[in-house]
């Protein structure tokens, strides 16, 4: 079945109309690549809508960072959580491991991680979904 | 090419060393962590025993003069980038005039800063270490100074690396199935009985059952043990002979003294055992005043543990190359 798209203007225009029938003051939607948001508020010359539509590479959104290769993906460096780190990459979301090589995968400039969206140790493949990030505060 | 911007004392160019001069009283010298060394080469795509820079004394800086990839390995010291923390064991590119900086490390006591195409200082009897106590190799013979500028030697096969840099495992998990755990805080070493072993009678055991404490007049030379003595059971009198890095002496006050890189050519004092190489990287990581245990191997068990380090060396040198051509190939 396809998502729909929840920035289409037509869409939203259908599910504003369909909140307005109901009745019901707002809603919002959250899927790993987008998120919608109306809210129906009240006003005299008829209700106003307050609308975010996120795209997951819209900037300043929830995004996703997808698997640049084929890997078994591990949230941090697991080899090295015996010892007390020193070092740990602040913008590092996890890493592919290959054989004795970690693929660190990043946030990105001022993002940060929201989520994981695979266990540790899940083999994933190229542009598997394995991380939600957002904007830093 | 890269200039020091800060160093405390001790620290120097390595490689793998100069074996071959010891009849003519030449210590081999080299990295006190080669494993280090050969696996932050091999990440890099050098040959894994190019020259890098071993620091032992913190803090440390440099600049870089122009576009390279470096990895730190060895000790994790919390290295940065223009005050951006890096991933321990990750290679990375980096642009001139961006500054590397280590700190203290928490554990472990030395750090390897590799870089692509390594170092490029002259070659002396086949090898670019620094040799402190000869004055010669390395760079002009001596530890490194703020203001010292070394270049960089020119890249053969270049690798295209990530943008997020290319780590590795730590060798310690990757290799656990053939590097004991620490046992009750203590570092286990592998030795083989050496060759005046059965003159220390009872005693002999005692150096195996008991453990060591590293003391402060420890360095590249050699480490000096304290713990209860163990003597020969008879007073031995021996003429000098050849030693190597590995040996573990026991000089008159029991103590013993395990030879390590920078180790003396030679010595009169009766061997008791010698380190297997594959174990001397972990000796080069031990702090002054840690405890360590000797563990009796065979020299089978010795060579079956060096030949899953030169596997695991060999892997990271084909996994790192077949990453970035993979990741190159779907761009």
């Amino acid at each position: 079945m396809t998502k729909p798209d929840l920035s289409d203007p037509a869409i939203i225009e259908r599910l504003t109309a369909a909140l307005e029938a109901a009745g019901v003051d707002g809603i919002e939607i959250t899927r790993r690549d987008q998120s919608l948001l109306i809210r129906l508020l009240g006003a005299a010359n008829g209700p106003v809508r307050q609308l975010r539509s996120e795209k997951a590479n819209a900037a300043g959104a929830v995004s996703i960072v997808k698997a640049p290769m084929a890997g078994e993906f591990w949230p941090s460096d697991l080899s090295r959580t015996g010892v007390p780190a020193v070092s740990a990459a602040n913008d590092t979301v996890g890493f592919l491991r290959v054989g004795p090589i970690l693929l660190p995968v990043v946030a990105g400039p001022a993002k940060r991680l929201r989520r994981h969206l695979v266990e540790p140790g899940t083999i994933v493949g190229f542009g598997d979904p394995i991380a939600e990030i957002e904007p830093e505060a | 090419m890269i200039e020091i911007i800060q160093t405390g004392p001790f620290n120097t160019v390595q490689d793998l060393g100069r074996p071959g001069f010891r009849n003519i009283g030449v210590t081999a010298s080299g990295a006190m962590d080669p494993l280090a060394l050969k696996i932050g080469n091999s990440l890099l795509g050098n040959e894994t025993g190019a020259a890098v820079l071993e620091i032992q004394t913190y803090p440390f800086k440099l600049r870089f003069s122009k576009a390279t990839a470096f990895v730190v390995t060895g000790a994790d010291c919390g290295a940065s980038i223009d005050g951006r923390t890096v991933q321990p064991w990750c290679a990375l590119s980096v642009g001139g005039g961006q500054v590397l900086e280590l700190g203290q490390p928490r554990v472990a006591t030395r750090a390897y800063i590799c870089f692509a195409g390594g170092i490029d200082v002259a070659s002396v009897m086949g090898s670019r270490s620094t040799s402190l106590r000869g004055a010669f190799g390395g760079n002009e013979g001596r530890f490194l100074i703020t203001g010292d500028v070394l270049q960089l030697g020119e890249v053969s096969a270049p690798l295209n690396l990530p943008a997020t840099g290319l780590a590795v495992v730590d060798p310690t998990y990757a290799l656990s199935d053939v590097y004991p755990a620490h046992e009750d805080g203590a570092l286990v070493v592998r030795a083989i009985p050496a060759g005046e072993h059965s003159l220390f009678g009872e005693d002999a055991e005692r150096f195996w059952s008991q453990t060591w404490k590293i003391s402060t007049q420890s360095d590249r030379t050699g480490y000096r043990l304290m713990g209860e003595p163990i003597k020969p059971t008879t007073p031995v009198e021996m003429r000098s002979h050849g030693v190597v890095s590995g040996v573990v002496q026991v000089p008159p006050s029991g103590e013993p003294i395990i030879q390590m890189a920078d180790a003396n050519t030679a010595g009169g004092y009766p061997k008791i055992a010698g380190v297997i190489e594959a174990d001397l990287w972990r000796l080069g990581q031990a702090r002054i005043g840690s405890r360590l245990r000797f563990v009796r191997v065979t020299h089978a068990q010795a060579a079956e543990v060096e030949r899953a380090v030169v596997g695991f060396i060999d892997d990271v040198g084909k996994t790192s190359r077949m990453v970035c051509g993979a990741l190159q190939a779907m761009k």
